[in-house]
Protein backbone atom coordinates (compact mmCIF):
# COMPACT_ATOMS: atom_id res chain seq x y z
CA UNK A 1 0.00 0.00 0.00
CA UNK A 2 1.47 3.35 -1.14
CA UNK A 3 1.75 6.27 1.57
CA UNK A 4 -1.15 8.17 -0.01
CA UNK A 5 -3.43 5.39 -0.06
CA UNK A 6 -2.09 4.50 4.04
CA UNK A 7 -2.74 8.24 4.69
CA UNK A 8 -6.46 8.06 3.28
CA UNK A 9 -7.13 4.70 5.30
CA UNK A 10 -6.08 6.43 8.24
CA UNK A 11 -7.66 9.40 8.19
CA UNK A 12 -10.82 7.05 7.65
CA UNK A 13 -10.43 5.25 10.94
CA UNK A 14 -9.86 8.72 12.75
CA UNK A 15 -13.34 9.73 11.33
CA UNK A 16 -15.17 6.81 12.94
CA UNK A 17 -13.48 7.22 16.30
CA UNK A 18 -14.48 10.57 15.86
CA UNK A 19 -18.03 9.91 15.10
CA UNK A 20 -18.58 7.23 18.12
CA UNK A 21 -16.53 10.30 20.29
CA UNK A 22 -19.16 12.91 19.13
CA UNK A 23 -22.33 10.61 19.52
CA UNK A 24 -21.37 9.38 23.33
CA UNK A 25 -22.77 10.87 25.79
CA UNK A 26 -23.59 10.37 29.39
CA UNK A 27 -27.20 9.65 29.30
CA UNK A 28 -27.78 9.96 33.35
CA UNK A 29 -26.16 13.01 34.61
CA UNK A 30 -27.47 11.79 38.60
CA UNK A 31 -26.63 8.31 37.67
CA UNK A 32 -23.25 8.94 36.51
CA UNK A 33 -22.35 11.18 39.33
CA UNK A 34 -23.41 8.32 41.83
CA UNK A 35 -21.20 5.71 39.85
CA UNK A 36 -18.17 8.00 39.98
CA UNK A 37 -18.38 8.50 43.50
CA UNK A 38 -18.64 4.95 44.26
CA UNK A 39 -15.32 4.26 42.08
CA UNK A 40 -13.47 7.38 43.75
CA UNK A 41 -14.76 5.62 46.92
CA UNK A 42 -13.92 1.68 45.85
CA UNK A 43 -10.72 2.31 44.76
CA UNK A 44 -9.43 4.01 47.75
CA UNK A 45 -10.97 0.57 49.39
CA UNK A 46 -9.07 -1.87 47.03
CA UNK A 47 -6.06 0.17 47.93
CA UNK A 48 -6.21 0.12 51.83
CA UNK A 49 -7.59 -4.07 51.10
CA UNK A 50 -3.96 -4.33 49.23
CA UNK A 51 -2.15 -2.40 52.35
CA UNK A 52 -3.48 -4.99 54.69
CA UNK A 53 -3.25 -8.09 51.99
CA UNK A 54 -6.72 -8.30 52.25
CA UNK A 55 -8.55 -10.61 49.18
CA UNK A 56 -11.81 -10.08 48.12
CA UNK A 57 -12.84 -13.51 49.83
CA UNK A 58 -11.65 -12.40 52.93
CA UNK A 59 -13.48 -9.22 52.99
CA UNK A 60 -16.63 -10.78 51.97
CA UNK A 61 -16.23 -13.08 55.15
CA UNK A 62 -15.34 -10.08 57.10
CA UNK A 63 -18.49 -8.15 56.03
CA UNK A 64 -20.72 -11.30 56.32
CA UNK A 65 -21.47 -11.32 52.91
CA UNK A 66 -20.90 -13.23 49.13
CA UNK A 67 -17.86 -12.98 47.35
CA UNK A 68 -20.13 -12.28 44.43
CA UNK A 69 -21.53 -9.18 46.11
CA UNK A 70 -18.14 -7.93 46.94
CA UNK A 71 -16.77 -8.43 42.96
CA UNK A 72 -20.09 -6.34 41.79
CA UNK A 73 -19.34 -3.44 44.64
CA UNK A 74 -15.97 -3.74 43.54
CA UNK A 75 -16.83 -3.90 39.36
CA UNK A 76 -19.43 -0.67 40.01
CA UNK A 77 -22.63 -3.07 38.74
CA UNK A 78 -23.73 -2.71 42.83
CA UNK A 79 -23.37 0.73 44.74
CA UNK A 80 -22.01 0.96 47.88
CA UNK A 81 -24.89 2.15 50.32
CA UNK A 82 -24.25 4.06 53.52
CA UNK A 83 -24.93 0.33 55.86
CA UNK A 84 -21.85 -0.85 53.50
CA UNK A 85 -19.55 1.83 54.26
CA UNK A 86 -19.99 1.51 57.93
CA UNK A 87 -19.62 -1.98 57.19
CA UNK A 88 -16.28 -1.35 55.81
CA UNK A 89 -15.29 1.09 58.16
CA UNK A 90 -14.97 -1.50 60.90
CA UNK A 91 -13.95 -4.15 59.13
CA UNK A 92 -11.71 -1.98 57.72
CA UNK A 93 -10.47 -0.69 61.02
CA UNK A 94 -10.38 2.85 59.22
CA UNK A 95 -12.67 6.31 59.39
CA UNK A 96 -13.65 7.63 56.23
CA UNK A 97 -14.54 11.27 55.76
CA UNK A 98 -15.99 13.09 53.36
CA UNK A 99 -14.29 15.73 51.33
CA UNK A 100 -15.65 18.23 49.10
CA UNK A 101 -13.53 17.65 45.53
CA UNK A 102 -13.70 21.12 44.64
CA UNK A 103 -11.98 22.74 47.87
CA UNK A 104 -8.76 20.10 47.22
CA UNK A 105 -7.95 19.84 43.64
CA UNK A 106 -7.70 23.13 42.91
CA UNK A 107 -4.65 23.04 44.75
CA UNK A 108 -2.56 20.39 43.81
CA UNK A 109 0.92 21.23 42.41
CA UNK A 110 2.00 20.52 39.70
CA UNK A 111 5.06 18.22 40.28
CA UNK A 112 2.76 16.31 42.91
CA UNK A 113 0.18 15.94 40.15
CA UNK A 114 2.85 14.18 38.31
CA UNK A 115 4.49 11.92 40.92
CA UNK A 116 1.23 10.27 41.67
CA UNK A 117 1.86 9.24 37.76
CA UNK A 118 5.08 7.69 38.58
CA UNK A 119 5.58 3.95 38.17
CA UNK A 120 6.90 3.62 41.20
CA UNK A 121 5.01 1.32 43.49
CA UNK A 122 5.27 3.63 46.35
CA UNK A 123 3.32 6.39 44.01
CA UNK A 124 -0.05 3.98 43.84
CA UNK A 125 -0.48 4.51 47.36
CA UNK A 126 -1.12 7.80 46.96
CA UNK A 127 -5.38 8.27 45.68
CA UNK A 128 -5.97 11.52 44.18
CA UNK A 129 -7.91 12.20 47.24
CA UNK A 130 -4.97 11.51 49.68
CA UNK A 131 -2.58 13.48 47.81
CA UNK A 132 -4.40 16.71 47.39
CA UNK A 133 -5.85 16.43 50.62
CA UNK A 134 -2.22 16.72 51.65
CA UNK A 135 -1.16 19.07 49.62
CA UNK A 136 -3.80 21.57 51.24
CA UNK A 137 -2.76 20.73 54.39
CA UNK A 138 0.84 21.43 53.59
CA UNK A 139 0.01 24.82 52.00
CA UNK B 1 6.80 -0.29 14.84
CA UNK B 2 2.95 0.03 15.32
CA UNK B 3 0.89 2.82 14.56
CA UNK B 4 -1.57 4.65 16.85
CA UNK B 5 -4.56 6.57 16.15
CA UNK B 6 -5.31 9.86 18.80
CA UNK B 7 -8.41 9.87 20.27
CA UNK B 8 -10.60 12.93 21.23
CA UNK B 9 -10.59 12.55 24.45
CA UNK B 10 -10.43 16.22 25.38
CA UNK B 11 -13.17 16.73 22.96
CA UNK B 12 -15.16 14.57 24.42
CA UNK B 13 -14.09 16.33 28.31
CA UNK B 14 -15.23 19.72 27.06
CA UNK B 15 -18.67 18.83 25.66
CA UNK B 16 -19.79 16.83 29.14
CA UNK B 17 -20.35 19.12 32.12
CA UNK B 18 -20.13 16.26 34.26
CA UNK B 19 -16.48 15.91 33.33
CA UNK B 20 -15.25 19.37 33.49
CA UNK B 21 -12.62 18.70 36.60
CA UNK B 22 -10.43 17.04 33.62
CA UNK B 23 -10.77 19.88 30.95
CA UNK B 24 -6.70 19.91 31.77
CA UNK B 25 -6.17 16.99 31.67
CA UNK B 26 -2.75 15.64 30.26
CA UNK B 27 -3.40 12.26 29.47
CA UNK B 28 -3.52 11.36 26.00
CA UNK B 29 -5.63 8.66 24.44
CA UNK B 30 -5.10 6.44 21.30
CA UNK B 31 -5.99 3.14 19.63
CA UNK B 32 -4.04 0.32 17.93
CA UNK B 33 -4.47 0.99 14.36
CA UNK B 34 -3.61 -2.77 13.43
CA UNK B 35 -6.91 -3.22 16.09
CA UNK B 36 -8.71 -0.41 15.44
CA UNK B 37 -12.06 -2.49 14.28
CA UNK B 38 -12.26 -4.85 17.73
CA UNK B 39 -11.26 -1.88 20.15
CA UNK B 40 -14.01 0.45 18.33
CA UNK B 41 -16.85 -2.64 18.55
CA UNK B 42 -15.91 -2.91 22.11
CA UNK B 43 -16.18 0.49 23.50
CA UNK B 44 -19.40 1.29 20.61
CA UNK B 45 -21.11 -2.27 22.37
CA UNK B 46 -20.22 -1.08 25.77
CA UNK B 47 -20.39 2.64 25.65
CA UNK B 48 -21.45 3.17 28.92
CA UNK B 49 -19.00 1.05 30.80
CA UNK B 50 -16.67 2.63 28.57
CA UNK B 51 -17.61 6.10 30.28
CA UNK B 52 -16.99 5.18 33.53
CA UNK B 53 -13.43 3.60 32.85
CA UNK B 54 -12.61 6.58 31.36
CA UNK B 55 -13.45 8.79 34.37
CA UNK B 56 -11.27 5.75 36.51
CA UNK B 57 -8.09 6.75 33.72
CA UNK B 58 -9.06 10.48 34.21
CA UNK B 59 -9.16 10.32 38.01
CA UNK B 60 -5.84 8.32 38.56
CA UNK B 61 -7.84 5.34 39.52
CA UNK B 62 -6.40 1.75 39.46
CA UNK B 63 -8.61 -0.85 40.12
CA UNK B 64 -8.32 -4.47 39.52
CA UNK B 65 -11.93 -4.61 38.10
CA UNK B 66 -12.63 -2.04 36.18
CA UNK B 67 -9.57 -0.33 35.15
CA UNK B 68 -5.61 -1.95 36.09
CA UNK B 69 -2.60 -3.62 35.56
CA UNK B 70 -2.15 -7.18 35.16
CA UNK B 71 1.36 -7.32 37.04
CA UNK B 72 2.12 -10.59 36.27
CA UNK B 73 5.86 -10.04 34.74
CA UNK B 74 8.52 -7.28 34.40
CA UNK B 75 7.63 -7.58 30.94
CA UNK B 76 4.21 -6.30 31.02
CA UNK B 77 4.92 -3.75 33.56
CA UNK B 78 3.27 -0.96 31.38
CA UNK B 79 -0.01 -3.01 30.48
CA UNK B 80 -3.01 -2.59 31.50
CA UNK B 81 -6.69 -3.86 31.12
CA UNK B 82 -10.32 -1.92 30.59
CA UNK B 83 -12.41 -4.84 32.01
CA UNK B 84 -16.20 -5.28 30.82
CA UNK B 85 -17.78 -7.98 33.21
CA UNK B 86 -20.31 -8.85 31.11
CA UNK B 87 -19.89 -6.90 28.29
CA UNK B 88 -21.99 -6.84 24.93
CA UNK B 89 -19.85 -7.89 21.91
CA UNK B 90 -22.10 -9.41 18.83
CA UNK B 91 -25.15 -9.92 21.17
CA UNK B 92 -23.63 -12.08 22.99
CA UNK B 93 -22.64 -11.27 26.62
CA UNK B 94 -18.68 -12.01 27.03
CA UNK B 95 -16.32 -10.47 29.54
CA UNK B 96 -14.21 -8.58 27.25
CA UNK B 97 -11.16 -6.80 28.14
CA UNK B 98 -8.97 -4.40 25.97
CA UNK B 99 -5.69 -4.47 26.76
CA UNK B 100 -3.67 -0.82 26.59
CA UNK B 101 0.00 0.09 27.02
CA UNK B 102 0.68 3.20 29.55
CA UNK B 103 3.48 5.25 29.44
CA UNK B 104 4.83 9.18 29.79
CA UNK B 105 6.01 11.28 27.14
CA UNK B 106 7.73 14.36 27.64
CA UNK B 107 8.33 17.20 25.06
CA UNK B 108 9.68 20.44 25.98
CA UNK B 109 9.21 20.34 29.96
CA UNK B 110 5.46 19.02 28.96
CA UNK B 111 4.85 16.06 30.74
CA UNK B 112 2.04 13.73 29.03
CA UNK B 113 0.32 10.19 30.48
CA UNK B 114 -0.50 8.26 27.34
CA UNK B 115 -2.72 5.15 26.79
CA UNK B 116 -3.25 3.05 23.94
CA UNK B 117 -5.98 0.69 23.54
CA UNK B 118 -3.82 -1.86 22.46
CA UNK B 119 -5.78 -5.30 21.85
CA UNK B 120 -9.23 -7.30 22.61
CA UNK B 121 -9.88 -10.31 24.08
CA UNK B 122 -12.47 -12.58 25.70
CA UNK B 123 -11.54 -13.28 29.22
CA UNK B 124 -12.71 -16.46 30.93
CA UNK B 125 -10.72 -17.52 33.75
CA UNK B 126 -8.25 -16.59 35.89
CA UNK B 127 -4.67 -14.98 34.21
CA UNK B 128 -3.85 -18.68 32.44
CA UNK B 129 -1.38 -19.69 30.21
CA UNK B 130 -3.06 -17.88 26.72
CA UNK B 131 -3.67 -14.69 28.68
CA UNK B 132 -0.10 -14.53 29.86
CA UNK B 133 1.03 -15.27 26.64
CA UNK B 134 -1.40 -12.52 25.32
CA UNK B 135 -0.53 -9.87 27.81
CA UNK B 136 3.31 -10.62 27.62
CA UNK B 137 3.30 -10.32 24.04
CA UNK B 138 1.30 -7.06 24.50
CA UNK B 139 4.73 -6.23 26.44
CA UNK B 140 6.66 -6.24 23.48
CA UNK B 141 4.31 -3.81 21.47
CA UNK B 142 6.35 -0.91 20.41
CA UNK B 143 4.38 2.08 19.08
CA UNK B 144 5.89 5.11 16.74
CA UNK B 145 4.57 8.71 17.91
CA UNK B 146 5.02 11.80 16.00
CA UNK B 147 5.36 14.91 17.45
CA UNK B 148 2.92 17.07 14.99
Amino acid sequence: MNTNLEQTKKQEIEAKFNSFFSRLTIENSIEFVAETIHADFICLVEQIMKEQGLSYKELAEKLGTSKGYVSQLFSGKKLVNLEMIARLQKVLDIHFEIVPRKKITQQVPVNLFHSMWSKQPNSFKLLPSYSNLEAVEAA
Amino acid sequence: MRETIKLPLLEFINKEPDLQQFKNTEIELYADLENWEKILEVIESNNKKFIIILFHILSGNYSQKVYGKEDISEQASDVTAMKFPNGKLNGRTVNIRIYCKEFFKELNNHKSKIIIMANVIEHKTDVDKKLRNFINNLGTYEYEFRTD
